[in-house]
């Protein structure tokens, strides 16, 4: 496996410019043929499917939800970044880039940031077009914020609902193409495979999930935009629908999964209440610009009233440790720091897992009115889940797993290493490097699909394509065989647990050992129990019904399946990177409690090759080089 | 607590369904309303009969996926809440819930409480956009738009598409649903080119997916988890009657 | 243009301009008619004059005429339509169902309209055409005119007479207190500073009709007027 990021030559800020203007054109009357997929309808799929329709391609869109609107993009609260400077506070492509690169703990490729920056700006322009409701000021210009380890205020933001205005605006566009013909749109599918002809990802195999068939699909490339694979976690922040199938079995025709182990957690989430509890809720981070983060000093005060608990006895243990970001560090930076003082018995609420985010002296200060329009909704949202009065008591936060910026290894034309196949959006790895900044996902998702990729696909169209297969050719047949057999395993094993049991049993071993703080030993154990639980799931799971209708527990049984194989890669690449870095943290490798990175050592991408299930995955190497910035220590203190 | 459920299973579009009795015995009232039927079709598993299928994703009351008409009413008793977002502590030991599917006839039940709702996403593909293609567009700072306005039109975009409105209609009329797009999109100048156009078109496709008309009763606004309010119902009419003046 | 008609014919937003309109312009009526009984209590000359001033209107009184016949049976056909449409938008009916919000009013306009195009069919019958009573009907003043005044009377002294016109008058202002908040959204003259005022405008214009009109049935009853 060879992997050349084809980054263009010429200084950095250049780059893309050069690029863009050295594709060749794809002739319009040409453009009709080619038949383009799209699997996935989030903020990098819906874009990219608009936008390539717009130029006159043959799409067609895959979901498995009812409807495209319901991609997960649509739970994103609190922003988009973009580097308009509109405040005049000294912000610029630059400086976002710098942050990104810097945000990902140096372990992201330069010139894809860099990218992501330029186009950052026409993100906001496209978006306002296309009647994104973002906040505006009294003059009716639009308003921006700071958010999340960002000193400047460049953060668009809708209400709290921002992923959801930016994913409805993508939506509408592709409605208007599905509605002239050029889309055709296929919800409540789920991609099962991905077929190769001759080496070129030319298709794949789909099941309807209303009537249970599985469908052929033949086109000239295809594109995964399919979101992140939190949820092999079990409990995150991801809708329940989010899985790593499309990306798992793309991986295991050869394309190269980079960098898995690069998880996020995020700092402000609800804690668990309970056994029953099947995901976990975000609060917006946003929260942090005006809420304060602290634990008792002591631990004989753990479980008193919070409010009783003296100014003196409080432990605001993040501005303590990072006084000039205080409490808007980073967020790997402030989970960390909330799972620290937890692990020092000063956790509050059940279990002992949670902190406070104190709203009081901002009350004081602001009134509760002023709190109640900034975050109102946010508020409410807490009494709900929790039937707390968040205006009263302090809210109880704890860190979960929310965003994956290890995907499909993509090149700069987010093209992976299977010819054909490009990959867009969180699915893929490549501007995040190993810890993502609040607000860069949406404008990560939408520079994929409005910008970058209606011209690099240009670059595989033109190039040494492969005709497009009919789909009778026996490599659909043959992938389509593979996904029937698969299903009719699943659904022939009647054993006594339930695909519920597994999930969370694999999501309870990759928290408890891969997820916030990991160790050489516990990566070692989680790989030992890891393959035992899969081979169990494999004689013991019982999925009920048939593969004929509408079967919800057959489609969970096939994405949990998947999570078991891809667990073992994630840990693998934990386990081998003996660093820590960003949201990789290896205990092993601190300095007074932060992230110690090896760049010697490590200064790579580490992208796997499938070698088959129970085998360890071979590992090439993408050197990460920096032209325009030095490696520096990262430090929000 | 301990709780009854009343379920309408259907096993698909063709075959009449019915109410089913199912016991919840160990119910905590920290539970989401989905995480209680998580339970229940746990046990429903273990004794090997099929799981009740209801549709759902975020868990967050924002991606519409989640439904349900909880005792005679679109996500259940609280207000400006949807199903995934209900807990169970709303709930009383003993009570006796009735869980059906939302009804409409362009809302087919495909399984048990799931529906088909994808008429709505047609409605949107008739005219529910603005012809913003890719490249074209100005600085975002370029077109001025009121703070008003744009707090209006936010009232409306909140929508989430999840049905409640016809759901609690009794014309299981979409004009909620259809409204807020058409305020959304009308509020804002970008919006403004293809107003007429777009009105026209959205009514059209709505009255011809067979959703009913408004009676101007109300229920749909009371019913929705984002509390869009039926005046952007009187918006579109007034966008509509423009439309026929101007373009008819 | 031609586009403009069969939009406002066929959809459920059209159809609601039309009974919109229609009860905009019968409401006005309504009130108008009311407001022209309350004259009942200044005497029967008083009264046999107005009479006998809106029968001396001739060919205005036709043309007004034809407009009322026309706005009810367009009313009717419009709501018949858009009713039968809606109940198709719900084939199945919900096993339990908690009317979220809706008025029992809103929920019932068909019946009470339906009800009401008889009434309005049995009062044509009975003061217009005097099919029913020729007896009352005949009944003459000393100046000679058509004794309206007289008849009215006579008919209101019977309590059951006095009665069905209470019920109908009732299920009238039933009907508009709904009826008139909703015209104002149909014609898409509402927005959320209105809303309220529109709706008290509805409850408060139903009871004033309600009042106007049984105070005349109920005077004749009681005896103020006789
Ligand atoms: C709660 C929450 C809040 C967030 N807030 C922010 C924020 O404020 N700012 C920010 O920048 N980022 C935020 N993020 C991150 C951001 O929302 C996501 O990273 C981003 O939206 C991902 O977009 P996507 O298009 O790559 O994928 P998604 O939106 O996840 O879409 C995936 C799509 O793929 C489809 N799909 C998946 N598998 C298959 C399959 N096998 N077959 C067919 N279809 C399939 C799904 O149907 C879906 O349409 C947040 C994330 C979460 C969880
Ligand atoms: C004659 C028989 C009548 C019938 C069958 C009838 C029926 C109806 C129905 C079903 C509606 C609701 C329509 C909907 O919202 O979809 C309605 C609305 C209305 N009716 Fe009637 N009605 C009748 C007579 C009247 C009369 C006599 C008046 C007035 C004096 C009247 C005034 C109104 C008004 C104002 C509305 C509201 C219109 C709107 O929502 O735009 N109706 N009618
Ligand atoms: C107590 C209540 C009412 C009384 C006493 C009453 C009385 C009368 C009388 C006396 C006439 C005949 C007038 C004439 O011939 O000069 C008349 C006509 C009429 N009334 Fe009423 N009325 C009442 C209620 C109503 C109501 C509720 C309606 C319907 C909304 C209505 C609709 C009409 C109509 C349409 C006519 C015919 C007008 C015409 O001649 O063109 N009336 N009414
Ligand atoms: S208007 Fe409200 S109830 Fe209707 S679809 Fe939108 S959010 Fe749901
Ligand atoms: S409930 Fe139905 S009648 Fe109109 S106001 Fe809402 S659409
Ligand atoms: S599951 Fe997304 S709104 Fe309820």
């Amino acid at each position: 496996m060879q992997l050349d990021a084809k980054i263009p030559s010429g200084p950095l800020a250049s780059k893309w410019d050069r690029h863009r203007s050295d594709i060749k054109l794809v002739n319009p009357a040409n453009k009709r043929k080619f038949e383009i997929i799209v699997v996935g309808t989030g903020l990098a799929g819906s874009s990219a499917a608009a936008s390539l329709a717009e130029l006159g391609y043959n799409v067609k869109v895959f979901c498995f939800q009812d409807s495209p609107r319901r991609a997960h993009s649509i739970a994103a609260q609190g922003g988009i970044n973009a580097a308009k400077n509109y405040k005049n506070d000294g912000d610029s492509v630059h400086r976002l880039f710098y942050d990104t690169i810097k945000g990902g703990d140096f372990r992201a490729r330069e010139a894809n940031v860099h990218r992501l920056a330029e186009v950052s700006v026409n993100i906001i322009d496209q978006a306002v077009s296309q009647g994104v409701p973002f906040a505006r000021e009294y003059g009716g210009y639009l308003d921006n914020r700071s958010f999340g380890g960002s000193l400047v205020s460049r953060t668009f933001y809708a209400r709290g609902q921002t992923g959801q205005q930016l994913l409805i605006g993508a939506y509408q566009a592709l409605e208007r193409m599905i509605g002239q013909g050029s889309v055709q749109m296929h919800s409540r599918h789920e991609m099962l495979e991905l077929v190769l002809v001759n080496g070129h990802a030319k298709g794949i195999i789909a099941r309807d999930l209303v009537t249970g068939r599985l469908e052929r699909h033949a086109a000239d490339a295809v594109l995964l935009c399919t979101g992140g694979y939190g949820n092999v976690f079990f409990l995150s922040t991801n809708a329940k629908g989010c899985n790593v199938t499309a990306l798992w079995r793309a991986h295991k025709m050869g394309a190269a999964f980079a960098n898995p182990c690069y998880t996020q957690i995020h700092p402000t989430c609800i804690p668990v209440s309970g056994d029953h509890q099947s995901k976990l809720t975000l609060m917006s981070e946003s929260l942090r610009n005006d809420g304060r983060c602290w634990v008792p000093k002591n631990k004989e005060d753990c479980g008193k009233d919070p409010r009783q608990i003296a100014e003196a006895d409080r432990d605001y243990y993040l501005e303590r440790k990072y006084p000039s970001y205080g409490n808007l560090a980073p967020r790997d930076i402030a989970s960390r720091a909330a799972k620290q003082v937890c692990d020092e018995g000063r956790g509050v609420g059940p279990g002992g897992l949670g902190v406070y985010l104190d709203f009081s002296k901002r009350i004081q200060e602001l009134g509760e009115a002023k709190i109640r329009e900034r975050y109102g909704n946010l508020f409410d949202m807490y009494e709900r889940i929790t039937g707390e009065n968040a205006y009263q008591v302090p809210m109880r936060i704890y860190p979960a797993v929310h965003y994956t910026m290890g995907g499909l290894w993509v090149d700069y034309n987010l093209m992976s290493t299977i010819p054909g196949l490009h990959v867009l959006g969180e699915a893929n790895f490549s501007d995040h490097g190993a810890n993502r900044l609040g607000a860069s996902a949406l404008m990560q998702g939408l520079a994929d699909g409005y910008f970058v990729i209606p011209y690099t696909l240009g670059v595989y169209l033109t190039g040494a394509i492969q005709a497009r297969p009919s789909a009778d050719h026996p490599a659909f047949i043959e992938a389509e065989k593979l996904a029937q057999d698969k299903l009719s395993r699943l659904l022939s094993i009647k054993g006594k647990r339930t695909v519920l049991s597994f999930h969370r049993e694999l999501g309870k071993v990759v928290w408890d050992k891969c997820g916030m703080g990991r160790t050489d030993a516990g990566l070692k154990e989680a790989l030992a129990k890891i393959p035992a639980l899969r081979e169990e799931f494999w004689e013991n799971v019982n999925v009920i019904g048939s593969g004929g209708d509408f079967n919800q527990q057959l489609e969970y049984a096939g994405r949990v399946a998947d999570f078991l194989e891809f667990a073992e890669l994630l840990v693998t690449d934990a386990l081998h990177r003996d660093e820590s870095c960003g949201g990789h943290f290896r205990e092993e490798h601190q300095e007074e409690g932060e992230a110690k990175r090896d760049d010697d050592k490590f200064a790579y991408v580490a992208a796997w090759e499938f070698a088959g299930i129970g085998k360890p995955p071979i590992l090439h190497k993408e050197e990460l080089t920096y032209e325009e910035i030095k490696m520096q220590t990262r430090s929000y203190k | 607590m301990k709780l009854t459920l009343q379920v309408w299973r259907q096993p698909n579009r063709e075959t009449q369904g019915k109410l089913v009795e199912y016991v919840a015995p160990d119910v905590s009232p920290d539970m989401s309303f989905l995480e209680m039927l998580d339970v229940v079709n746990e046990g429903l598993i273990g004794k090997g009969e099929e799981p009740i299928a209801f549709d759902h994703d975020c868990r967050e009351g924002i991606c519409g996926s989640c439904s349900l008409q909880i005792d005679g009413k679109p996500h259940g008793p609280e207000k400006m809440t949807t199903t995934c977002q209900l807990h169970m502590r709303k709930f009383k030991d003993g009570d006796t819930i009735t869980i059906e599917p939302f009804r409409a006839k362009p809302f087919p039940v495909i399984k048990d409480l799931v529906v088909d709702r994808s008429a709505f996403d047609r409605i949107i593909a008739s005219g529910g956009f603005i012809s913003a293609p890719v490249g074209a567009a100005p600085d975002g700072n370029a077109i001025l738009v009121s703070k008003i306005d744009a707090d209006r039109a936010m009232d409306a975009a909140e929508c989430i598409g999840c049905g409640a409105c016809v759901a609690a209609c009794k014309n299981a009329s979409a004009s909620l649903f259809t409204s807020a797009k058409i305020s959304h999109l009308s509020l804002l100048p970008q919006g403004r080119v293809e107003r007429e156009a777009r009105v026209l078109a959205m009514v059209n496709t709505m009255d011809a997916e067979g959703f009913g008309g408004c009676s101007n009763t109300n229920s749909c606004e009371a019913a929705c988890p984002k509390g869009i309010s039926v005046s952007f119902i009187a918006q579109m009419n007034r966008e509509y009657l423009r439309a026929l003046v101007t373009k008819g | 243009m031609t586009g403009v008609i069969s939009r406002v014919l066929s959809s459920t937003i059209g159809l609601k301009f039309i009974v919109g309109i229609t009860g905009a312009g019968m409401f006005a009526f309504t009130l108008v008619h009311m407001l022209g009984h309350l004259q009942m209590f200044a005497g029967p000359d008083a009264y046999n004059t107005y009479a006998a001033t809106l029968q001396g209107l001739g060919a205005l009184k036709w043309l007004a005429r034809a407009g009322l016949l026309a706005m009810i049976a367009l009313h009717v056909w419009g709501t018949v339509t858009l009713t039968a449409r809606n109940r198709a938008a719900r084939p199945e009916a919900y096993q339990k169902d908690r009317k979220v919000e809706a008025s029992l009013a809103s929920r019932t306009m068909i019946y009470s309209g339906l009800f009401l195009a008889c009434f309005v069919l049995f009062h044509l019958a009975h003061f217009t055409l005097g099919w029913t009573h020729p007896d009352e009907f005949a009944l003459q003043d000393q100046l000679g005119r058509h004794d309206v005044y007289a008849g009215m009377v006579l008919a209101f002294q019977s309590p059951l007479m006095s009665l069905f016109y209470m019920v109908a008058v009732a299920l009238l202002c039933f009907h508009l207190s709904h009826g008139v908040s909703s015209l104002f959204r149909s014609l898409g003259l509402m927005s959320p500073r209105f809303r309220k005022l529109e709706e008290q405008f509805a409850i408060v214009s139903a009871w004033s009709i309600f009042l106007g009109f049984v105070s005349v049935p109920v005077a004749i009853l009681v005896g103020v007027i006789r």
